[in-house]
């Protein structure tokens, strides 16, 4: 057997084994109804007939994958991003090597032509399918194109690049091992790259540069911007980014296949410039795949909810020999007291620890922009400033409630720092001297208490920021004060008995299928998609179901309560929603004692020490 | 009543069809330190389990300083320590992080005093703002001991604990071991290292196939068997398990 006839039998039976896998797994029937769901939902997409035939006119609804002005920005970013890898060098993750292949592959007796070829065919594969995937989700979009060349233009885009951060990183590296402090020459080539990129960019802006001081627009502005760069010289330096991007603007057949050639050219030739290297990046490639290891594990195991993502930094700065400062938490514990209090904070951690001022600090931008923007269109229309600024905060306020109004809906999926985080370590918690009522109740309170914040932040927003008033804009359906008051306190209540119901229920589903909320290590497959669909919809039906009792019990009080002469409709409708909270709690009680129990009976050795 | 700080009873452990442990009797004594040791699968982590509160028996009980560990779990768990063979670590807890945590959760008023010296004891002072992730497989096996004894546990239940530590770590651990039995801790050990058994040990528990085949001190065990006269707790085992020794060759 030849070297590439050994490392093709490797690819061949990775894949094939892995298949194996899948399709044992769907011996059970929640993984076999999991990808039923997903073929039925995909079936409508992938239609035979829509494969390689165009099924829509040119220019027809929908129009390019993507539109001229997105390609340009798009371009843009990545003449940015190639040229931090030129000028700060990039990564090896494209040959990252794992562990089984470093102790096998770089021991036997392979060129490094070879090992880099056997690697790119594998890199490839998985870029295969982050574009199939891609392609399902735009598949809407520009029926004009068949999804096989759809395929083929995310592929030869995403290929292209990793192709290009390989060579260049190697390229830069230029003979002397991968990841070696970089010398002076290194240096001097780096910030000469990052000079032609800034003077290039910057002629081309400059020439209109006093037209786009005077844009009365932001439509305007960008139009103008867009123009500059597509006139010499900055068009010169995009051109091989936009030329791969072209394919994904084409809105005809005949548009495509004038385009694609060159972005497939330009894919080809990376080839013999990536293969022809000196460079010794083995070692630096094992590094590489250690820590797509650590990171593929940390996301395994708690789907980022346990803040995996800082065991993950923290490892790799103490792989490079740096220290990894870690913020205090924000709250002290006491070593007496309630000790399911401890769970609480002990999943506080990961939230507060991953949650920088940076981030604070742009979120808080971000936020800001679209009520400047709104007070600024409002002055553009001739309003006066004291109308921008309170058509601002109306705007702010709006964005809040929606925010608080997602984070409801939403935000018990997302929001994981409970048992889905907790689960792996069953083995420890079962240790615990913690009822398992109190533990589950700790468990749900962890999400639950992350939600309740942010959704107290965006609600006092919602309730003070508002300026009612002058009968124009959106201040012209503000309520007063005082009811939004009212409206404020109901929201919060809401708000809890939701978060605590909604963390509860995505809590049940995970104690009662483990599988469904980690799958274990080998997780993945196109089934877990149907599988995590299906799980959504079974969490909204339950907890319509847990709202039945406690709803019926208040609807009874007003029911009831109509009757009396002497109840004012105030006076009925505080004791409905005390009666809601009430037989709520109640049920809340109920709930974490039966899922106590539902904890109790999951067998930690089955669960955790597969053979 | 029993003065024994770990009573077991009949227990059984079942898997499906596979019954791991079978009928398993045994207890410890305050400041005893018992061995586990048996053949891969012979039932010793998942009696370790059952002990832990991790898994729950199929049928027999299990007492923990007088307490029920399935009838009255809280208290008796409040009893115990487990050091798992693999450190389960909280990967955003620093060193102090977890110490704090257990502190909380056992209730250890004293903990600030306490915390000083037991990472002294394990060589982790230095260590006390690192993430698991900052530390070796050792350093983070230390933590999983020290998280375990910062309550004085009266029952200490210890699975391979000496995995990763290097020497001077393994002397230390075990002095630590020996020092909480003289402390009145009941200590269950188990470990393949047979040498490290023999040498901390009060009395040995073989068990195979999920039974016991022998429980005692080494001199109790090979007096039952004559013919290991002389013999150390390794023949003692190869003969009570049924195998042969590798080193005298095959056997005509």
């Amino acid at each position: 057997m030849t070297t590439a006839a050994a490392l093709g039998f490797l690819v061949r039976r990775s894949i094939r084994n892995r298949a194996r896998m899948q399709v044992r797994r769907l011996k059970n029937i929640r993984y076999l109804f999991g990808l039923l769901f997903i073929i039925i939902y995909f079936g409508a997409v992938l239609r035979p007939d829509r494969l390689f035939r165009a099924t829509g006119a040119p220019g027809g609804p929908g129009g390019a994958l993507l539109k001229e002005g997105i390609a340009i920005a798009i371009a843009v970013g990545l003449l940015i991003i190639v040229g931090r890898w030129w000028v700060m060098g990039g990564t090896l993750a494209t040959v990252a090597l794992s562990r089984a292949e470093a102790q096998m592959l770089l021991p036997a007796p392979l060129s490094r032509q070879q090992l880099l070829g056997y690697k790119l065919v594998r890199a490839h594969l998985a870029m295969l399918m982050s574009a199939v995937i891609l392609t399902l989700i735009t598949s809407r979009r520009n029926p004009a194109i068949p999804i096989a060349a759809r395929l083929l233009s995310y592929f030869t885009l995403f290929a292209t690049l990793q192709l290009h951060q390989l060579a260049a990183t190697l390229t830069r590296s230029g003979g002397r091992p991968v990841g070696a402090p970089a010398r002076m020459r290194e240096w001097l080539v780096g910030g000469a790259a990052a000079a032609v990129v800034v003077l290039t960019l910057g002629v081309s802006v400059a020439r209109v540069w006093p037209e786009m001081q005077a844009a009365t627009s932001v439509s305007t502005w960008f139009g103008l911007l867009g123009d500059a760069l597509s006139s010499r010289p900055a068009s010169i330096l995009l051109w091989p980014f936009r030329a791969v991007l072209a394919p994904l603007s084409a809105t005809s057949m005949s548009e495509w296949w004038s385009r694609f050639p060159i972005a497939l050219l330009i894919l080809l030739v990376h080839y013999p410039w990536a293969l022809s290297t000196t460079a010794p990046f083995e070692e630096a490639a094992v590094v590489a795949g250690e820590r797509r290891e650590r990171v593929r594990a940390a996301f395994r195991a708690g789907r980022s909810g346990r803040g995996s993502a800082l065991g993950v930094l923290a490892a790799a700065r103490a792989a490079a020999g740096k220290k990894f400062k870690v913020s205090k938490s924000w709250f002290r514990l006491a070593p007496t007291g309630r000790p399911w209090v401890s769970i609480v904070w002990k999943n506080s951690l990961p939230v507060t620890r991953q949650l920088r001022w940076l981030t604070l600090l742009l979120a808080a931008f971000a936020f800001s922009v679209i009520p400047a923007v709104v007070g600024w269109s409002w002055i553009e229309r001739g309003g006066s400033m004291a109308d921008a600024i309170g058509e601002g905060r109306n705007a702010a306020a709006a964005i809040a409630l929606a925010i608080a109004a997602f984070s409801v809906l939403l935000g018990p999926i997302y929001t994981r720092n409970d048992f889905r985080g907790d689960l792996p370590y069953l083995r420890v918690l079962r240790t615990y001297p913690l009822s398992s009522a109190s533990l589950v109740g700790a468990e749900i309170l962890s999400s639950a208490a992350v939600l309740f914040t942010l959704q107290l932040v965006m609600l006092t927003i919602a309730w003070l920021a508002p300026v009612p008033g002058n009968d124009v804009g959106m201040s012209a359906n503000i309520p007063s004060f005082g009811t939004r008051t009212v409206l404020f306190v109901v929201a919060l209540v809401v708000c809890a008995v939701m978060d605590l119901l909604g963390v509860a229920v995505r809590n049940a589903v995970a104690l009662f299928f483990p599988g469904w909320v980690k799958l274990g290590n080998d997780a993945g497959g196109v089934e877990s998609i149907g599988y995590n669909v299906l799980g959504t919809f079974g969490s909204f039906l339950l907890l319509a179901l847990l709202f039945v009792v406690p709803g019926g019990a208040a609807i009874g009080v007003l029911w009831g309560g109509s009757g009396l002469r002497s109840t004012t409709g105030l006076t009925l409708g505080v004791g409905a929603v005390i009666v809601f909270i009430v037989v709520m709690a109640l049920e809340l009680a109920l709930v974490f004692r039966w899922l106590g129990g539902v904890y109790d009976d999951i067998d930690a050795g089955e669960l955790l020490e597969p053979a | 009543m029993n003065s024994d700080t770990i009573v077991v009873r009949d227990l059984v452990k079942q898997y499906g069809d596979l019954v791991a442990v079978k009928g398993l009797s045994f207890s410890v004594a305050p400041g005893e330190v018992l061995g586990l040791v048996g053949p891969n699968g012979a039932g010793k982590t998942s009696t370790l389990h059952c002990l832990a509160g991790i898994g729950r028996p199929t049928s027999g009980a299990i007492l923990i300083a007088g307490h029920d560990l399935h009838v009255d779990p809280v208290p008796a768990k409040r009893a115990l320590a487990f050091v798992p063979d693999e450190p389960q670590l909280f990967e955003y807890m620093t060193v102090d992080d977890h110490l704090t945590f257990i502190a909380r959760l056992y209730g250890v008023a004293d903990a600030a005093q306490r915390v000083g010296p037991l990472l002294e004891e394990l060589e982790l002072s230095d260590k006390r703002d690192s993430l698991p992730a900052e530390l070796s497989r050792g350093m983070k096996q230390k933590l999983a001991i020290a998280c375990a004894l910062l309550h004085s546990p009266s029952a200490l239940l210890l699975d391979e604990p000496l995995t990763g530590l290097d020497p001077v770590g393994i002397r230390r651990m075990k002095a630590a071991i020996l020092g909480r039995a003289k402390q009145g801790a009941a200590v269950i050990l188990s470990s393949h290292l047979l040498h490290l058994v023999e040498e901390l040990c009060t009395r040995i528990l073989i068990i195979q196939n999920g039974k016991a085949m022998a429980l005692g001190t080494i001199q109790e065990i090979i007096a039952e068997r004559p013919q290991l006269a002389g013999g150390d707790l390794e023949d003692v085992f190869l003969a009570v398990t049924g195998n042969t020794d590798p080193s005298s060759g095959p056997t005509a």
